[in-house]
């Protein structure tokens, strides 16, 4: 049978033997017990400074911003993904980053138009329908943050894609 | 079902770790129990790999059959191998002291999971690189190799899989890859990191203060919130800690299977990130080194049975590294060699630049102070830093700063401020362990007792 033992042990530090001998070595583990309180109010600190900064600014993952719109590019390995935001910006960097793992497997091809299927993160709606008319696409879906998914039939690489599914009103809205 | 993978793997590398050590002395508990957690999760990210190498594709029902035969085979072997199974563990005395400090560690944790909860989704590598790996790999069927194109430059195709793939093993129980799993994934390698670093250094001296340095660690806020961002520096940490931890009880215990053990981690080192692969071929090298010394020297048999068997753990680990380098990895595409190029080339005011920033760094306010902590271990340390036990860690750690400092200068791609703005401090956070374990390990094994006078 499988035998479990436990035995108790004592973790008691002898006091008269630390003071009496105090050594270099006991002044570094003086040293670093005080910088582990020190470690540890600053910790406290920073915990309570986030609390509070979360009860201002929620946390957001702008990811969120492209949920749902893999269900309308089932078996699209790749498409275009336009911006004419500064990708040197933080922000917009992270929508890119953020929004490529929420659609993965689906790979982002960054700026480049020639795909089928083409999402367009601009400055705002006008810039994304003038780009949009530029290449020559059609509209297919736009949510609430600006986002738009296109179709482009002039593409140079088209994948088996489907624009079918049956979408969530509430989320996403037909272009007019 | 979100903890289920976790238990599987952390039960499958314990009991690993009890059977190769049964005729063996043991380690403690403490240590055994969370060197058989990094065990069992580095072999579940292999099995997960092998489903790809063989079916080119993730097949779970692959994943899971592998995971219960192996668990069946190690419950088995307990009854069947060696001397009667048992697992032995030690529980502190019920004193104020113990009492205080078992409520100040779990203060201590309950702020570090806290860290991690505040962002769930994790830090910019986590959505970049890591979690959108494992969601790749998880989703894209046949076409998983797609993961590699160059289109996705940005995420670091020629990056290992271990994190991505621990992950998507525990994305198998789960209905959704949601962002709990690595959200575990990652506070649960902070907190072993630490418990790893104080139990170790528990199992040579015995001393309470061997709590201290993992519960520096994991209070400094830098590194408890990067090591809970669900980055994979904290997981590159804990294996070569794991690894050197290993061959430092080898050594001492005379074990041949601790270092079996050790070229198992040093194997999954290598799967991390592409500086795992680099601090894998450090160590490999330190130890054939040793190992040749030792043979010329003393204890012949045992160096040669020990380099037998830490070869056969490096080679057993490493088969996913080596066939992802062979077969997969595109190969590094950030990569300009300033030696050669006259466009950019590595110039003398580069090299200046990355010590003064790496002196800066290391004065830097944001860690609370710890590297000038160390810098006070040095001198109080002495010699004992310097000793045939100390001399894998030491040796490792001079000659791996080394490389990435010189890679730092020879790999002129990116603009040198910014690259080391956003990596430097993440390869210091994975090498602190390491740095504490060698510091403290040191100073607490320097002998306080008077040595009584020698009577006529």
């Amino acid at each position: 049978m499988l035998k479990v033992r436990s035995s108790v042990y004592s973790m008691n530090i002898n006091k008269t033997a630390f003071l009496t001998n105090f050594t270099p070595k006991h002044i570094f583990l003086v040293v670093a017990s005080l910088a582990l309180l020190f470690n540890l109010y600053s910790l406290l600190k920073e915990t309570k400074r986030m609390i509070k900064l979360r009860d201002h600014i929620p946390y957001t993952f702008l990811g969120d911003r492209f949920r749902g719109l893999d269900k309308f590019l089932d078996a699209t390995p790749m498409i275009g993904y336009y911006t004419d935001k500064n990708l040197d910006d933080n922000r917009s960097a992270r929508q890119f980053a953020q929004a490529q793992l929420v659609l993965a497997p689906i790979i982002l091809d960054l700026n480049n138009t020639h795909h089928e299927f083409l999402l367009l993160d601009c400055t705002s709606p006008k810039v994304a329908m003038q780009k949009v008319q530029e290449i020559g696409a059609q509209a297919l879906k736009a949510n609430q943050y600006g986002i738009i998914l296109a179709r482009n039939p002039n593409a140079s690489t088209f994948h088996k894609g489907s624009t079918n599914t049956t979408f969530n009103p509430n989320q996403y809205q037909q272009i007019p | 079902m979100i903890a289920v993978p976790f238990l599987i793997s952390s039960t499958i590398g314990f009991l690993l770790i009890t059977l190769l050590l049964k005729n063996t002395q043991s380690l403690n508990f403490y240590l055994k129990s969370i060197l058989g957690i990094g065990l069992g999760l580095g072999i579940s990210s292999q099995i997960t790999f092998y489903s790809f190498l063989f079916f080119n594709k993730l097949l779970p029902s692959a994943i899971i059959s592998a995971h219960a035969i192996l668990l069946t085979a190690l419950i088995i072997a307990q009854f069947f191998v060696g001397q009667e199974p048992k697992i032995e563990f030690s529980l502190p005395k019920v004193t104020w002291l113990n009492s205080a400090i078992l409520i100040f560690t779990a203060m201590i944790l309950s702020l570090v999971i806290k860290q991690g909860l505040f962002y769930p989704d994790g830090g910019w590598d986590a959505w970049q690189v890591w979690n959108f790996k494992a969601k790749f790999l998880l989703l894209a069927g046949e076409q998983w190799q797609n993961l590699f194109s160059p289109e996705l430059w940005r995420s670091s195709p020629h990056y290992p899989l271990l994190l991505p793939l621990i992950n998507v093993w525990g994305w198998l129980w789960t209905p959704q890859p949601g962002n709990t799993t690595p959200l575990i994934t990652s506070i649960l390698f902070a907190v072993l990191t630490g418990g790893l670093l104080s139990s170790a250094l528990w199992e040579q001296n015995k001393n309470i203060f061997s709590l201290l340095p993992g519960l520096l660690f994991l209070t400094v806020p830098l590194i408890s919130l990067q090591a809970t961002t669900q980055y994979c520096d904290i997981v590159l940490s804990f294996y070569l800690l794991a690894s050197i931890i290993s061959l430092t009880q080898a050594q001492k215990q005379q074990s041949n299977l601790l270092t079996l053990l050790s070229g198992l981690f040093t194997g999954f080192l290598s799967f991390t990130k592409p500086e795992g692969l680099i601090a894998a071929l450090i160590l490999n090298v330190l130890f054939i080194g040793l190992t040749l010394w030792k043979r010329l020297r003393q204890h012949k048999d045992f160096a040669w049975s020990n380099a037998q068997l830490f070869l056969l753990g490096l080679v057993l680990a490493s088969l996913p590294t080596l066939a992802f380098n062979v077969l997969y990895s595109p190969g590094n595409q950030t990569f300009v060699n300033g030696l050669t190029s006259t466009l950019k080339p590595a110039t003398w005011e580069r090299f200046e630049l990355i010590m003064v920033f790496l002196l800066m760094e290391l004065k830097s306010g944001k860690w609370n102070g710890l590297w000038l902590l160390l810098l006070f271990g040095f001198f109080i340390g002495g010699k004992k830093l310097w000793n045939k036990n100390t001399i894998i860690t030491a040796g490792f750690l001079v000659l791996y700063l080394g490389v990435i400092l010189t890679y730092y200068h020879i790999n002129t791609y990116f603009e040198i401020k910014w690259w080391l703005s956003v990596s430097l401090y993440r390869i210091l956070i994975s090498l602190l362990p390491l740095f504490l374990f060698w510091v403290f390990g040191s100073i607490l094994s320097i002998s306080t007792e008077k040595t009584p006078p020698k009577e006529d």
